[in-house]
């Protein structure tokens, strides 16, 4: 395999997998946080512990890293590969978005979460968990919709050259 | 040919969206239920899927399936490669059927909306726990074939742009 058809796989994975944790991510900011924002963040909580801490503990961190190792492998490679440099803009955009998505679930978001891994964690510190998700959510969505909108350019960029 | 392009993107960008949002829910909301209870996930699907969820993911289950449909009679009219017409065509028919899974899947959820009057609402739990049963059936083939129709809508973009 070229090192062209490595940099064009891993721009389709990126595509790909920054595809679904794009769309997981703002279905959870548009549909799901608002709804725990009426039935409340104690059953926010419950809901997380069985669910985000239960199967979600491995898919999502997998599938985001999985996507994170292919957007910022697209834009390291295409610089050794003789890609175009029109592709340089949306693959290193897109590597930026996925890396700086990275740190805001990794240190943003998952330590509030991993708060309510505990039997009975106290109301107070749930309410502060819930706000601070939902704040941080926001950032994070929209890092990942800029992502994979830059893999989709920048796989267009690729291919077409 | 830069409109195509530019509808395949959009098209790539809404299956996307839309791909992802329904694998979260089969992989992770729905087994919740197990979990939680299910009182209490239908209290939570009441609000959010009936709720913001109306206006987010019924417009991408909608948009994606014309954007890909259009796209195909676009290619087929401009009488590009084999490998272009097939894949934009495999991800069309996806997409059209992804939409009538949509239709059957939510043909069964509606038993569940807030919309029903006050005679017709489900409070047993077994009833809803049935409904639901049946309901992630279908969520399960939807959500793979959304998958699929965003896979194939990728395959037709990088097709077209060759």
């Amino acid at each position: 395999m070229t090192l062209v058809a490595v940099t064009r796989s891993l721009a389709v994975g990126a595509v790909v997998l920054g595809g679904i944790v794009a769309g997981f991510s703002v279905n959870r900011l548009l549909v799901e946080l608002p709804a725990w924002v009426n039935l409340g963040p104690e059953q926010w909580a419950s809901f997380t512990r069985h669910a985000d801490l239960g199967k979600g503990l491995v898919v999502y961190p997998l599938e985001g890293l999985a996507a994170l190792v292919c957007s910022v492998g697209a834009a390291v490679l295409a610089h050794f590969d003789r890609s175009d440099e029109s592709a340089f803009l949306p693959l290193h955009l897109a590597g930026v978005g996925a890396l700086l998505a990275f740190f805001v679930t990794r240190f943003l978001i998952a330590p509030e979460v991993l708060t309510l891994r505990g039997d009975s964690p106290n109301p107070s510190s749930i309410q502060n968990a819930f706000a601070a998700v939902r704040s941080w959510w926001q950032l994070k969505a929209g890092l990942h919709t800029i992502t994979f909108a830059c893999n989709v350019w920048g796989l267009m960029t690729l291919m077409s050259h | 040919m830069d409109g195509l392009k530019f509808l395949l993107a959009a098209a790539t960008i809404v299956d996307g969206l839309l791909a992802g949002a329904s694998l979260d829910q089969s992989v992770e909301q729905l087994p919740a239920r197990h979990r939680i209870g299910v009182r209490a996930y239908h209290a939570y699907t009441q609000a959010s899927h009936m709720a913001n969820g109306r206006f987010w993911l019924i417009p991408l289950g909608i948009v994606g399936p014309i954007l890909r449909v259009a796209a195909s009679f676009w290619v087929y009219r401009l009488g590009l490669a084999e490998d272009a017409v097939l894949s934009v065509g495999m991800a069309a028919v996806l997409a059209v059927g992804h939409l009538l899974l949509t239709l059957r899947a939510g043909s069964i959820n509606w038993a569940l909306t807030p919309w029903q009057p006050p005679e017709r609402q489900i409070k047993d739990e077994l009833e809803l726990a049935k409904i639901f049963q049946s309901f992630e059936r279908w969520q399960a083939v939807r959500a793979s074939v959304q998958l699929l129709t965003f896979v194939a809508g990728v395959w037709a973009l990088v097709a077209v742009m060759q």
